[in-house]
């Protein structure tokens, strides 16, 4: 066993870089163990103790870096050394006083950063497989903002992720959080003993803000991309998510959130959770299967039970009791001020999941829910179609973006679309989502309160009330801050419900029974 | 296998960001230790591009190039060009005769030559004797008699128009590691000169006098020296100032203190020396044409390796760029047009009255000096433009596209990192830097000579041309299961 | 070159610096931490970048990040009354400095919330120091973090019991014991000492023997570590430490989660063995109570 040391003289490395260094040496090839830490007395005692204190070391004074490694044999003990070394010591071209160096590729970025370890790829589809493939080759993990990547490149870059042991998130991953750290549309929640594997990116967000609020936190925030679950993928990104949660020590629930799978995918999924020793809440918004769950997993039909079961589970909230279930009662209250010819629900949408689970909800009392993202065909609206009886929108969908930013951060979309429906005649309600967080815009709200004020005086301009939804998503560690955006809304006569699932049920129930 | 994403629930997240700096932004305000690439789609969005790309980017293709590439940069650090000696370009030059005359850039008929060109060739047509004057040599090279061939393809460089004759006395110098020869001619010192496309009387007076003086002196000299050793002086002249493109004034320096000592033994007069040394006093651009030889010498070593994707020679005769790749024919040109050069003019010139791109003396860039070693020569900026953390800036771009440095040429100011070595057709594809060269601008006509200089690119169109080459030679079909470009 | 504002700092170290001759050297350099070692003292300053919270000694900057401001160790540091300045590196205004005091509250009179703390402990503290990381542990980690159960086990049964030399020996044993740039026993005695420094701390009268055992160590850890327990013994600990035992004493449960969390955020497992350190020092003070 043979035994290399080194002492670096007054090197002072911050903990957290000396934590990467020796969990990255404990896993160089040939390496028994391997360790960095101070000279002082204590940590040679400890060292003496294991028979692993050389006259170097002893030598070593309490600003010193000592560098132990315990190899199989001489020959990878050296090498292993002097990986360990370069670990610490980043050769960074003489970035002096003159400009930060920037980088052309990924593959120079990543030679002069050894730290590195994942990759954030937001560039046009038609490249993005290509860079996503040099990160998974170059041993980093990969979050793929990008879409319109081909179906057959994604299947690629998951298998290459999988046999690699990385994380393949995406293409068509807009949320993650790891270690606490936001990535793309995220928010900032409280760190916790929750995970999150989605398959939607405003579910994701909506779920972990949800459990913020209950008291609750995430420990990772797993994005796999829009088409993880399709028959084609089959949730292999999902499927190692769960595998890496039910081996992290700091996860003791796991949630899942996707609109439905393709059937044998949802099987797989169910299949794999069943297994887990961790309890496994399953959020497939619009699933319709009525089966009973297997032990250890949690069927939800909504996002907000989603972020209940998991934080009763979790025991998050400890004695602290649940928050009550949101009411209903201001839907009967603005009910009373319609019109009967006013029968429908128009909902403008930023984001997708939260489109989804407001129109199931319709669905489940009502038939004629129209939506650009409807499965039914006949139910299919194109963008530039006109509403029709209760139709949702999901206004960041390729056919109304067709180029523009996304909604959530260029509103002019919204803004012209609110002004058509509060035009129609039979339109009762209009539901927003003002969605926060990093990535988003600066001021959601703001942005469409003269559209909302618009909105009211040309509804009233023909003599009728026009009940406005709004949800904001959010936490209290959010910019803007998520108080001041609800004061707003209420201000301009925004009613405010409390989540997503929330602003759906109000939604449903402000319409008359049997509206069709 | 999730042990791998266990360790980084462990670890630190450090994200490299490629896209939207929005969020960039954003996790580095979280306290993550972001880098930051400046993406741009490769080879400009070109499908057939990212194809070449892709398919020489396989494993075991990709392991052969490696190794080859790292071969090319061997063989290009460690030849030892040694000035051995100055003869006759009939003397010396392989493939020279009494009626060809040599030329800069890759191929090109005399109809199509630029203006400046055709200004050097008549000039020396009237040199040579074969002409009485100039409407007569104009008439003589269009007639067929006269065979235009490139520098390049004989072993020669030839600065700006670059037209090499018969007569013309020539650096000779020999890569003492791997035995190649390479040959230049002599710096005519002025700006209206030949090499410009200037040919008045006092052009071919001066041509005269260097066939007649400066050149047997040098050459008996060169006898007394025995030989000297040019990579040497080379490194000295980057860590005094010199780029050795464009900058030599202390390349001049050293090369005449070399020579000093040799010419005062020669035969020749006192007046005659003292003539020599007033000569090469009179520009500091005297030892430019050395150090592109000394460039050539070691290039040519490194062309004719299997799999390489190195560039061998980077050069332009005013109308087209061409590059030569080290694994390709060396008779096969990737071309594309000639480019502006941008930068500050003499005072009464004005920009249509520039000459594009011309000058074998990229080749000097193509080696790892010039424009890479732009950080070397900060008292270049005024000459050339911009500012001297650009200059600086410059020296630092090209380590992306090349494979490796030289380690017995230095660049003191960027931690005595050697010259960018092995300028790789794969990567300027991959990240659209082109190489930066600096230059001289001649005038677009024939007959006036230099009026500026300034900072040009190749054209990306080579470098595109290139790959696709490199493809169908050295890639092979894609292995199964690995998807292509959407 | 880095040129930046100091936004605030521990009021001391301003009214130093305000008073100008201030000479140092560069001790350090981190990406968001600068330390400086006093030409005259010796003691340790520390220059933070925007986002690190507020701390004894400490001056925090307007500026993101030292990454790239060619700031060196050994490098010289002198401050006209201004401006602080070092070589071509790194210029600070120091005109708008806000002066901060770290504050520790009065004891309360009802019960700190102890379960509350060992619950923030167990579910988002972070592993690798006092809170063992995930099995199997390598050898060197499996025996350190026995070692490091062992005293502090040890020191808190002889605190308890009041038997204090023995308590002296057993905290000898935990200083410098570690992996991290502060080792996790240093940290452990930090929260430890902050508890005893609060004002009215039913563990107050432990101070002396804590004061004794940090000054004896000076050799036996680091030079930043040292200086943190130091300041500790003290009274004086970084603002969010202060905050959180403000919250605690008043039972803010929104300020205590808030604050816990800023804690843990310390450094990679410093937050947690501060905060193990804590629960200690509050364990102690629930049984002296009783």
């Amino acid at each position: 066993m043979p035994i290399r040391t080194l002492v670096k003289k007054n090197t002072y490395v911050d903990s957290v870089s000396l934590m990467t260094v020796s969990s990255r040496a404990n896993e160089l090839v040939g390496v028994h163990q391997a360790f960095a830490a101070m000279g002082t007395p204590m940590n040679k005692e400890v060292l003496r103790d294991l028979s692993l204190l050389t006259e170097d070391l002893e030598q070593a004074d309490t600003g010193d870096l000592m560098l132990v490694i315990d190899t199989a044999d001489a020959e990878r003990s050296d090498g292993a050394l002097e990986e360990l070394e370069a670990l610490l010591e980043h050769k960074r071209p003489a970035a002096g006083p003159h400009e930060e160096t920037t980088y052309k590729t990924f593959s120079s970025a990543v030679a002069a950063n050894a730290e590195a370890n994942l990759a954030v790829i937001s560039v046009n589809g038609a490249y993005a497989a290509r860079e996503a493939r040099q990160a998974l080759e170059a041993g980093l993990h990969v979050l793929l903002f990008s879409d319109n990547v081909a179906i057959e490149d994604e299947l690629a870059l998951k298998r290459l992720a999988h046999d690699k042991g990385l994380l393949m998130m995406g293409p068509d991953c807009g949320t993650a959080i790891i270690n606490g750290v936001a990535l793309c549309f995220a928010n900032a929640v409280r760190r916790g003993n929750i995970a999150l594997a989605g398959a939607s990116g405003t579910g994701s967000q909506e779920v972990s803000v949800r459990i913020d609020a209950l008291g609750g936190g995430i420990s990772q925030l797993i994005g796999t991309g829009g088409r993880d679950l399709s028959e084609e993928v089959g949730g292999l990104m999902m499927l190692d998510a769960m595998r890496a949660l039910e081996a992290d020590p700091d996860t003791a629930v796991v949630v899942l959130v996707s609109k439905p799978p393709a059937a044998s995918v949802e099987a797989a999924m169910i299949a794999e959770a069943a297994r887990m020793e961790k309890p496994v809440v399953v959020c497939f918004l619009g699933r319709s299967d009525a089966a009973p769950a297997p032990p250890g997993v949690t069927f939800t039909h909504t996002t907000d039970a989603a972020a209940r079961a998991a934080t009763r589970l979790a025991g998050a909230s400890g004695d602290r009791p649940q928050p009550p279930e949101p009411d209903l009662a201001i839907a009967e209250a603005a009910r009373t001020r319609l019109h009967r010819e006013q029968r429908y629900i128009r909902g403008l949408f930023c984001g997708g999941t939260l489109c989804d689970e407001a129109m199931y909800l319709a669905l489940e009392r009502h038939a004629d829910v129209y939506s650009n993202i409807q499965k039914d065909p006949d139910r299919r609206l194109a963008a530039q179609a006109p509403s029709r009886a209760h139709t949702f929108l999901d206004l960041g969908d390729d056919d109304f973006t067709n180029g523009r930013p996304h909604p959530m951060i260029d509103p002019s979309t919204r803004i012209a679309r609110l002004r058509q429906e509060a035009e129609d005649p039979e339109v009762a309600v209009i539901a927003m989502d003002f969605i926060l967080g990093y990535g988003s815009h600066d001021d959601p709200v703001g942005a469409m309160l003269p559209a909302i004020a618009d909105a009211r005086e040309r509804a009233a301009a023909r003599g009728r009330h026009l009940e406005i939804l709004g949800y904001v998503l959010g936490t209290e560690r959010d910019r803007p801050r998520i108080g001041e955006q609800i004061d707003k809304l209420r201000e301009a006569g925004v009613s405010i419900a409390e989540s997503s699932t929330h602003l759906g049920l109000l939604a449903r129930e402000l319409v008359a029974e049997g509206s069709a | 296998m999730s042990g791998g994403i266990g360790s980084l629930f462990s670890s630190s997240v450090n994200p490299v960001n490629v896209g939207l700096e929005m969020f960039a932004d954003d996790m580095a305000a979280q306290g993550a230790n972001v880098t930051r690439v400046e993406w741009s789609p490769p080879g400009g969005g070109r499908v057939e591009v990212i194809r070449a790309l892709d398919a020489l980017d396989q494993p075991d293709v990709a392991a052969r190039i490696e190794a080859a590439n790292r071969e090319a940069v061997d063989r290009i650090v460690s030849a030892r060009p040694m000035l051995v000696g100055f003869d006759r370009a009939i003397d010396v030059v392989p493939g020279m005769t009494k009626t060809t005359l040599l030329h800069s850039g890759p191929p090109i008929a005399w109809e199509r030559m630029a203006g400046a060109m055709q200004g050097g060739v008549t000039g020396a047509l009237v040199f040579e004797g074969l002409a009485r004057d100039l409407d007569e040599a104009a008439e003589l090279a269009a007639s067929g008699d006269i065979t235009f061939s490139p520098c390049h393809e004989h072993g020669c460089v030839g600065s700006m128009a670059g037209v090499t004759s018969a007569s013309m006395f020539m650096h000779v110098v020999e890569n003492r590691t791997h035995g190649n020869l390479a040959y230049t001619n002599l710096s005519e010192q002025m700006a209206k000169i030949l090499r410009m496309g200037a040919n008045d009387e006092s052009v071919i007076a001066r041509l005269n006098w260097m066939r007649d003086v400066l050149g047997p002196i040098l050459s008996e000299a060169m006898r007394h020296a025995g030989e000297i050793d040019l990579r040497l002086l080379l490194s000295q002249a980057l860590h005094m100032g010199d780029e050795c493109h464009n900058r030599n004034t202390a390349g001049t320096a050293l090369l005449v203190q070399a020579l000093a000592p040799h010419i005062l033994k020669t035969s020749f007069s006192t007046e005659d020396k003292v003539a020599v040394f007033d000569f090469i006093a009179s520009s500091d651009y005297f030892s430019g044409p050395t150090w592109m030889v000394l460039c050539k010498a070691a290039l040519d070593a490194a062309h004719g390796i299997e799999d390489s994707t190195v560039v061998t020679t980077m050069t332009r005769n005013g109308v087209e760029f061409g590059i030569r790749v080290s694994s390709q024919p060396s008779d096969r040109w990737f071309t594309g047009p000639a480019q502006e050069v941008v930068g500050p003019m003499f005072a009464g010139y004005k920009l249509e009255d520039k000459g594009l791109d011309i000058g074998d003396s990229a080749i000097t860039e193509t080696y790892g000096l010039g424009g890479f070693a732009l950080a070397c020569a900060p008292a270049i900026v005024p000459m050339v433009g911009g500012t001297v953390e650009q200059a600086v800036g410059y020296s630092r771009a090209m380590t992306e596209i090349t494979t490796g440095e030289n380690p017995n040429v230095t660049m003191p100011l960027l931690d005595f990192q050697g010259i960018s070595t092995g300028i790789d057709v794969r990567k300027v594809a991959a990240t659209n830097v082109l190489p930066v060269i600096t230059t001289a601008i001649a005038h677009k006509d024939a007959g006036v000579g230099m009026i500026g200089a300034g900072i040009t690119n190749p054209p990306v169109e080579c470098f595109h041309q290139a790959l696709v080459a490199l493809e169908s030679d050295i890639g092979s079909t894609p292995a199964p299961g690995r998807a292509g470009v959407a | 070159m880095l040129r930046a504002e100091a936004v605030s700092g521990d009021a001391g170290l301003v009214s130093r610096l305000h008073a100008g001759g201030f000479r140092a050297r560069v001790h350090s350099v981190f990406q968001r931490v600068v330390n400086l070692e006093c030409a005259t003292t010796g003691r340790l300053y520390t220059l933070a970048c925007a986002g690190v919270d507020n701390a004894p000694s400490t001056l925090v900057l307007d500026a993101r990040t030292f990454g790239n401001s060619g700031v060196r160790p050994g490098a010289r540091v002198e401050c006209d009354g201004r401006t602080l300045v070092s070589e071509s590196a790194l210029a600070v205004s120091l005109a708008r400095a806000k002066p901060w005091v770290a504050t520790l509250p009065e004891w309360p009179s009802g019960d700190m919330p102890v379960l509350w703390l060992r619950e923030l402990i167990d579910r988002c503290g972070t592993r690798g120091g006092i809170k063992r990381g995930p099995a199997p542990e390598p050898p060197y980690e499996a025996h350190l973090t026995r070692r490091i159960g062992d005293a502090t086990s040890s020191l808190k049964a002889a605190l308890q019991a009041g038997e204090l030399s023995a308590a002296y020996e057993h905290g000898t044993r935990l200083i410098g014991l570690g992996r991290g740039l502060t080792p996790a026993g240093d940290d452990y005695l930090v929260g430890l000492s902050t508890i005893c420094s609060v004002p009215g701390s039913p563990v107050g009268r432990l101070r002396p023997v804590m004061a004794r055992l940090v000054r004896d160590s000076a050799d036996r850890t680091n030079d930043i570590s040292h200086a943190a327990m130091a300041h500790a013994i003290e009274g004086r600990v970084r603002e969010s430490i202060a905050e959180l035992v403000d919250a605690m004493a008043r039972d803010d449960d929104a300020g205590m989660q808030r604050w816990g969390e800023q804690v843990i955020g310390i450094g990679a497992t410093s937050g947690t063995d501060i905060l193990a350190g804590m629960l200690a020092g509050l364990e102690l003070s629930e049984a002296e109570r009783n």
